[in-house]
């Protein structure tokens, strides 16, 4: 049958009404989760919040200070070590996959990273447990940093995979032609190319790893109170946000409650903040 | 001035030769001897034996899939990236083999540079960055050798007037042409001894097809050069020496008049006058 133009005209429509049917429904849940988070959140938020250790319960009852410096300090710390161990090993390991596909190694990377990836957050901070808690003897911010890198690493040497891929195999072969070394070409001509997909990458990465609670239950623990000093967040027991939002979840104080709702827009905030950033820093200088 | 006039105006093949020296130099700059490719089973090229004269431009003709780029490959060692290629025979640069044991790939393509089929600005880089990338990526530092080693080779690649302005910009605000002209520069700024272009003009409009001609025709002085192209007239123009390639084969090789007035091989007759291919 042959179609007149005015159905293939309608089935356009139809399809374009779809289209923005589906960017609709992916926005939205976004949309309700920041309402729901700054409407329940909000009255919470305060200078001392900003301020205050957490402390026992007694303290939000009694209308005492309290905050959750900590947690946000804390947070800060874990996730920088996670980056820190997480960014260069995903780096050298996406630029393996993508650079070297005929190396030996290659295809035992592929399935490990993958399974990596597949493997549930909760399994890895048990890992963690295992590689740094029981030996150092203390629940500590770098297990909770090691348990994050665990999430971010394979996602990191993913997308590090696929942004080197997309850039012509050519601009490597006219590195090498005017005589410079493989690493040289890869360093100086293929990442550069790549900046804005790599960095988005470790952005997603980022993103997921700072939003994990499981993997931080028996690394970094949690804490009520700030250490004495910063070392303490690096080697003893450590607050973080999503897990805070967690247990001010699950207790039994309503006061609390409030307050989980003000770290989730703390958490939102951070995760926003940080793809804000990293998009300032990578805008294209031509 | 009727060099130029040459390249330029619709040609015949009569012409193309009017003027053009018959002359020879006898020195040997590269060499291949019985070069075999495999790729994994099948043969790229088979028994190549050819020899490339110092200063003078080697074009290689022939269908597409005959063994032209694999062959030009060899050259400077880029099979090395591609596991499964396989490289048999001698390749000699200055009497030296190439593929020896203790040679580092990285110096062979110091030596003999290469141009591709597309513009490979480096697309991060500006018009500066990109031409001196091959001395400032090593380590080279030194801000007024980079500013001559650029306007330089820029000059050889017959676009510093079009860009002297604005080297900061980044290369690939260029046109295509130009960029490939850029792409010329590069290579050059790292003063090679060979040149390998393969198929530099297959993306160009004629005036800068033009262009890249004179450029051929003004570098052979200082650079010898091998270019594959499959117009036969630019080969006719450029050349001194052809070589014909069929499905692996070096079929025939000879001073490009030759070639195109005379061939030997009725295969490389069929293949000028378009009979196949």
């Amino acid at each position: 049958m042959i179609k007149t133009l005015r159905q293939r005209r309608i089935r356009d429509r139809i399809m374009e009404i779809l289209l923005v049917l589906s960017t609709i429904l992916v926005i939205l849940p976004l949309l309700i989760i920041i309402y729901y988070v700054v409407v329940n959140g909000f009255s919470a938020l305060s200078w001392e919040f900003f301020t205050e250790e957490l402390g026992s319960p007694s303290r939000a009852i009694q209308g005492r200070p309290t905050g959750l410096i900590h947690t946000i300090l804390g947070t800060i710390v874990v996730d920088s070590i996670a980056v820190l161990l997480a960014v260069p090993v995903g780096l050298g390991a996406g630029v393996m996959l993508s650079e070297y596909p005929d190396h030996k190694l290659n295809p035992l990377l592929r399935v490990m990273n993958d399974t990596l990836n597949g493997m549930p957050a909760v399994l890895k901070g048990l890992v963690a447990f295992v590689l740094i808690v029981k030996p150092m003897g203390t629940f500590s911010g770098f297990a909770g940093g090691v348990a994050l890198a665990f999430v971010m690493l394979p996602i990191i040497a993913r997308t590090t995979e696929s942004a080197l891929m997309s850039i012509p195999w050519t601009i490597r072969e006219a590195g090498l032609a005017i005589g410079l070394p493989r690493w040289r070409v890869i360093l100086s001509t293929v990442m550069p190319s790549a900046k804005v997909g790599l960095v988005t990458g470790g952005l997603i990465a980022f993103a997921r790893a700072a939003g994990e609670a499981a993997p931080l239950l028996f690394t970094s623990f949690g804490n009520n109170y700030l250490p004495n000093q910063w070392s303490g967040m690096i080697f003893g027991p450590v607050d973080t946000l999503p897990q805070r939002l967690y247990s001010l979840a699950i207790s039994p104080y309503s006061e609390w409650h409030a307050m989980g709702w003000a770290a989730a827009i703390l958490l939102l905030g951070f995760v926003i903040l940080t793809f804000a950033v990293a998009r300032f820093a990578t805008r294209s200088k031509f | 001035m009727t060099q130029k006039e040459t390249f330029t105006a619709p040609l015949s093949l009569e012409n193309t030769f009017q003027g053009k020296k018959r002359v020879k130099s006898d020195k040997i700059r590269m060499e291949t001897r019985n070069l075999t490719v495999h790729y994994g089973e099948t043969v790229g090229i088979r028994d190549i034996s050819m020899k490339i004269y110092n200063q003078q431009v080697t074009a290689l003709i022939g269908p597409s899939g005959c063994g032209k780029t694999t062959f030009l490959r060899t050259l400077n060692r880029m099979h090395d990236l591609t596991r499964i290629a396989r490289v048999s025979g001698d390749v000699l640069l200055d009497g030296e083999e190439i593929y020896g044991p203790d040679v580092n790939p990285v110096l062979i393509r110091r030596r003999v540079g290469m141009v591709f089929q597309k513009p490979t600005t480096f697309p991060t880089m500006s018009i500066f960055d990109n031409v001196v990338a091959g001395l400032k990526l090593v380590g080279i530092r030194n801000k007024s050798l980079l500013n001559e080693v650029c306007e330089r080779s820029l000059r050889q690649a017959a676009l510093f007037d079009e860009v002297k302005d604005r080297l900061k910009d980044p290369g690939v605000s260029l046109s295509g042409g130009q960029q490939q002209r850029l792409s010329i520069a590069r290579a050059l700024a790292v003063d090679p001894e060979v040149l390998l272009m393969d198929e530099p003009t297959s993306s160009l409009d004629p005036q800068a097809t033009s262009k890249i001609e004179e450029l051929i025709h003004a570098l052979k002085e200082s650079v010898t050069i091998i270019v594959i192209t499959h117009n036969l007239q630019q080969a006719a123009r450029v050349s001194d020496q052809t070589a014909f390639f069929y499905v692996g084969n070096l079929v025939e090789i000879g001073e490009t008049r030759e070639i195109f007035t005379n061939p030997k091989q009725e295969r490389t007759e069929e293949y000028i006058t378009g009979r196949f291919g």
